[in-house]
């Protein structure tokens, strides 16, 4: 046989030895993939922001006091809205929610 | 009004892919993925792990779409990011391949064609024989239709190294497969 023909050989068992064009289960499996990173990314973010937004009431907390305190009981009727809403927004856009 | 993905070209998918857009993403998968999962068979290890490396690239792409030209070869920098996880693995995807003759035999490749198995086990083999920069050349030059210079991108190599492991790589699998050495 030829160093031609052989050339011609490597080349039709390469193109005969090929995965699907197209396989539906293997890009389920890369956007499922894709998923997954992006809520993992996304929880790590929430996750990061409220503990900085815990860190900057905590170190603000002398400041608020006395002017969160006077408010009494008002704020207790307007905080679960308050929640509700930033809960809201979260589950439909997190980052512009949390930033 | 966008075009369809399918309609579109690269440059405007990973454009729109960038912003955010998974449709535009997905259809990149769908239109790269045979030469990337080829490649990342090409590279070793069993069906499951090649296409487990595949998809990890991929994933790996959608992370870093911040950082890619629209310009460049899509599917040569998903090679690339294959390339590099295959090289980094430590499932043995590359280690011992060569050596470990069996894989060859009980990889289950879906598309049959008119070329007898043994003659595609016989070429499995060989690959597996090359070394590892030279099989990279060869699965992308040879085995797909990259040029030289997208084999050079995706392997972040120079060209005259990717022709000389391609001339190298295919001389050495004409002599594994039994034919003359050039």
């Amino acid at each position: 046989m030829s160093e031609y023909e052989h050339e011609i050989d490597l080349q039709a068992l390469f193109a005969d030895d090929l995965p699907p064009r197209h396989d539906p289960d293997f890009d389920a499996g890369v956007m499922r993939r894709i998923a997954r990173r992006r809520l993992v990314l996304e929880l790590a973010w929430g996750g990061l922001m409220a503990a900085v937004s815990a860190l900057i009431l905590w170190a603000l907390g002398p400041v608020l006091e006395p002017v969160v305190k006077p408010l009494g009981q008002a704020v207790l009727y307007v905080a679960p809205f308050v929640t509700v809403v930033a809960v809201a927004l979260f589950l439909i856009h997190p980052r512009t929610a949390l930033v | 009004m966008l075009p369809s993905p399918e309609g579109a070209c690269d440059a405007a998918l990973l454009q729109r892919a960038k912003a955010g857009s998974a449709t535009a993403f997905s259809a990149l998968v769908q239109r790269h993925q045979q030469a990337v999962r080829a490649f990342a068979r090409r590279m070793g290890g069993d069906l499951v792990e090649a296409d487990d490396l595949a998809q990890e690239a991929f994933v790996t792409a959608w992370s870093r779409l911040a950082h890619v030209d629209v310009q460049a070869s899509f599917r040569a920098w998903v090679c690339g990011i294959v390339y590099r996880k295959a090289l980094t693995s430590r499932r043995g995807v590359l280690r011992g391949m060569g050596r470990d003759g069996a894989y060859v035999e009980t990889r289950g490749w879906e598309v049959g064609g008119a070329i007898e198995p043994a003659a595609k086990t016989a070429l499995r083999r060989a690959m597996g024989e090359l070394p590892t920069d030279q099989r990279a050349a060869v699965a992308l030059c040879l085995a797909a239709d990259f040029s030289h210079g997208e084999a050079a991108e995706a392997l972040n190599l120079p060209l005259g190294t990717v022709k000389s492991h391609v001339n190298r790589g295919r001389a050495k699998l004409l002599e594994l497969m039994g034919g003359r050495d050039v």
